[in-house]
C-alpha cells in the first residue's frame, strides 16, 4: 500500500521503545483518525490496533539509545493501514509470524477466546491476547515482514467504513 | 458493614477502583499499565474473596466510567473468571459488568469473555 499511488500517509512517528508513550500515542492516533474520518467507531479500531502494537514491539524491542519504534497509519479510498517498525530478537519474530498465520485460520472472536483460554497457562506478566484482540475488535487483518536487518514490521489493514472521506 | 464494602479503594495515576455498594465496584479512568498482574491481579484477589465471604449471587462491575483497557489487563479478568469457577458451586457468583454502550471495546471483549463461562458472566449495557 505504502507505494500505491492513490495511497495518503497521514501519521508518520519515531520515536524511543518507552513505556511512558504508550498512551499519549494511542490517544493522539485515536482523536486523529476520528477527527480526519468523522468516524468515532474508526477512531477506536485506530486506538485500539495502536496501543496493542506498540505495547507488544516494546516489550520485545531492545533497550538502548539506538533502539527506535516506528509508526505510519496510510489509507486509500477503501481502507487503512496502520504499520508498526522496531527490531527484535530473530526468534521472538519467528513466533511472531507462527502466532499470526494462527489466528488467520480461525474465526476472529473464536481466536480471541481461544486466546484468552491460552492466557491462563502463560506466566502472569503475560497476555498473549493484544493480536487476537486486534484482529476481532478492530476487525484488522495482520500481516508481518521482516527484513534482513531484523527489522520487524507489523502490518494491521481493515476497511474503512461505506461512505468515509 | 459487608467484606467488599471494607475494601479500600485503589487509586493510580489513569484509575480508579472502588466499592460502590454492598455488591458493586467501579471503575473510573483508563487501563494501560505494563504489568497490570501486580496490582490488579491482588487488589481483585481481594474482591473475589470479599464477594465469596458475603455469599454474593452476582458481583456488579461498573465500567461506564472505564475508558480503555489494554489486553494485558483483560487477561487478569480472565483469571478472575477462573477464580470464580474454581469455588465449590455455592459459592460461585455471576460477575456482572455494566457498560457504556459507546466504549466500543467493552461489548466485543466482554462478549467473548462471556463465552468462555457463560453462567459466570452478565452483561448489561447504558447509554452514556
Amino acid at each position: 500500500m505504502g507505494t500505491d499511488e492513490t495511497s495518503q500517509r497521514l501519521v508518520q512517528l519515531r520515536f524511543k521503545p518507552l513505556w511512558r508513550y504508550v498512551d499519549q500515542v494511542r490517544e493522539f492516533c485515536g482523536t486523529f483518525a476520528e477527527s480526519t474520518f468523522e468516524d468515532d467507531a474508526l477512531g477506536h479500531r485506530v486506538r485500539l490496533t495502536v496501543h496493542e502494537l506498540i505495547e507488544n514491539a516494546i516489550k520485545y524491542s531492545p533497550q538502548n539509545d539506538r533502539a527506535s519504534l516506528g509508526l505510519s497509519i496510510e489509507c486509500t479510498d477503501a481502507s487503512v493501514e496502520i504499520r508498526v517498525t522496531n527490531t527484535a530478537q530473530p526468534e521472538h519474530a519467528g513466533r511472531l509470524r507462527q502466532a499470526l498465520a494462527a489466528l488467520r485460520e480461525l474465526d476472529p472472536a473464536d481466536a480471541y477466546a481461544k486466546a484468552m483460554r491460552r492466557a491462563l497457562t502463560l506466566p502472569e506478566n503475560e497476555s498473549g491476547l493484544g493480536l487476537a484482540r486486534i484482529q476481532h475488535e478492530a476487525s484488522m487483518s495482520l500481516s508481518v515482514e521482516i527484513d534482513e536487518a531484523g527489522r520487524v514490521q507489523v502490518i494491521a489493514r481493515g476497511s474503512l467504513p461505506e461512505g468515509t472521506t | 458493614m459487608s467484606q467488599l464494602q471494607r475494601l479500600e479503594a485503589l487509586t493510580l495515576e489513569k484509575i480508579a477502583v472502588r466499592v460502590v455498594d454492598e455488591k458493586t465496584i467501579g471503575f473510573v479512568g483508563s487501563i494501560s499499565l505494563r504489568v497490570p498482574s501486580d496490582v490488579f491481579r491482588p487488589y481483585f484477589s481481594d474482591v473475589h474473596q470479599a464477594a465469596v465471604s458475603d455469599g454474593l449471587d452476582e458481583l456488579i462491575v461498573d465500567f461506564t466510567a472505564l475508558d480503555f483497557m489494554n489486553s494485558s489487563s483483560i487477561r487478569v479478568l480472565v483469571t478472575w473468571l477462573d477464580w470464580i469457577a474454581a469455588e465449590p458451586e455455592a459459592k460461585q457468583y455471576v460477575l456482572h459488568f455494566r457498560t457504556n454502550a459507546a466504549t466500543t471495546w467493552q461489548q466485543t471483549t466482554l462478549s467473548v469473555l462471556q463465552t468462555l463461562s457463560q453462567n459466570h458472566v452478565k452483561i448489561s449495557s447504558a447509554n452514556p
